[in-house]
């Protein structure tokens, strides 16, 4: 029953309300974290960035609302990323093509029909994100034979 | 005398073999029908009252219990104690953070501004010593059973079964009464 009236209670809270107040959680647990590695003090961060200490206290308090300006000053205090966008993360880092299919999708989402025009440039793009050690032979485009690599040569 | 004191599984994570988040009980005081963290969430003075700050708290509370665990940072240190929650507001939840995997959820109230100290409001002193007896009985009871935490959090017997409901026994230390 209790956990119902806390349920129903917490139901009353905007969706993206809930939202907000979880992500100042988040960067207040990941600054907080940050500061730790770094042997921080709450007062080196602020000189560093510039920010007032009352402020990074309300951050730290998971009450601040922080603009990207102000979370970029951070991520350049700390040499890290302090928030990442996943889906994009994801599409540039994560979803590495691994097929000659994958490769064409992937690089005409990225790229203009312009660059498309050079392949030179896709090739280069493409090599960039191929982990090392994979075959050129895997990331092929431009030319429909399996058995041609990455620049155009017939294996 | 001492109130009888017991705890009461509070599952606020929807997914219970999650291994993410936390486990919550609730302190349960004697034979009352209503859990202490319930009698907060009833309270007339602090909903609707704090509506935005009280939302923000179960928004919080939420979000440790699913995603994230009981964080230290999440808390206010109290003296054999913690408060939820951290950012400023006149609301306070009191409460037993056991570890980052388990949460022991008591009373709370309203200090006003002007307040200094929590002793000074009747309800939340009475929850403090609450909290403090369950420390003290807790810790006890855990080391006499036997009695550890599970990985994802709350207290399994030594057979590993998980303990939903806990009646600690009454200490014999002290004599002040807390009514």
């Amino acid at each position: 029953m209790g956990v119902n009236l806390f349920h129903e209670l917490l139901s009353s809270v905007p969706a993206a309300q809930r939202r907000l107040y979880d992500k100042q959680s988040q960067i207040a647990g990941q600054i907080t974290h940050l500061l730790k590695v770094k042997k921080w003090k709450q007062r080196d961060l602020a000189s560093s960035t510039g920010l007032r200490e009352s402020y990074i206290s309300r951050v730290l308090a998971g009450e601040a609302n922080l603009t990207l300006e102000t979370i970029t000053k951070l991520e350049a205090a700390f040499d890290t990323d302090v928030i990442v966008v996943p889906m994009y993360s994801k599409m540039v880092k994560s979803s590495l093509p691994l097929s000659r299919a994958d490769v064409t999708a992937s690089a005409r989402a990225y790229y203009s029909d312009t660059l498309l025009q050079h392949p030179s440039d896709l090739t280069k793009w493409v090599l960039d994100k191929a982990p090392s050690g994979k075959s050129e032979q895997m990331y092929v485009f431009g030319n429909t034979e399996e058995s041609t690599n990455a620049y155009g040569q017939t294996a | 005398m001492k109130p009888l004191l017991s705890l009461e599984s509070y599952p606020i994570r929807v997914d219970s073999t999650s291994i993410h988040g936390g486990y919550v009980y609730a302190l349960r005081i004697g034979d009352d029908p209503v859990l202490e963290f319930d009698k907060f969430l009833r309270n007339p003075d602090v909903n609707p009252r704090y509506a935005k700050d009280f939302g923000k708290l179960l928004a919080k509370l939420d979000s440790m219990a699913n995603h994230r665990g009981f964080d230290p940072s999440e808390f206010r240190p109290e003296p054999n104690f913690d408060a939820l929650p951290s950012f400023s507001c006149e609301l306070r939840v009191f409460c037993l953070r056991w570890s980052m995997r388990t949460l022991i959820l008591g009373n709370g109230g309203v200090k006003k501004k002007g307040v200094r100290t929590y002793q000074e409001v009747p309800v939340l002193d009475l929850a403090a010593k609450h909290l403090q007896q369950l420390t003290i009985e807790l810790t006890d009871q855990i080391r006499r059973d036997g009695i550890f935490e599970a990985a994802n959090g709350g207290f399994m017997d030594p057979s590993g079964g998980l303990i939903e409901y806990l009646q600690l026994p009454q200490g014999n230390y002290g004599s002040e009464s807390f009514s």
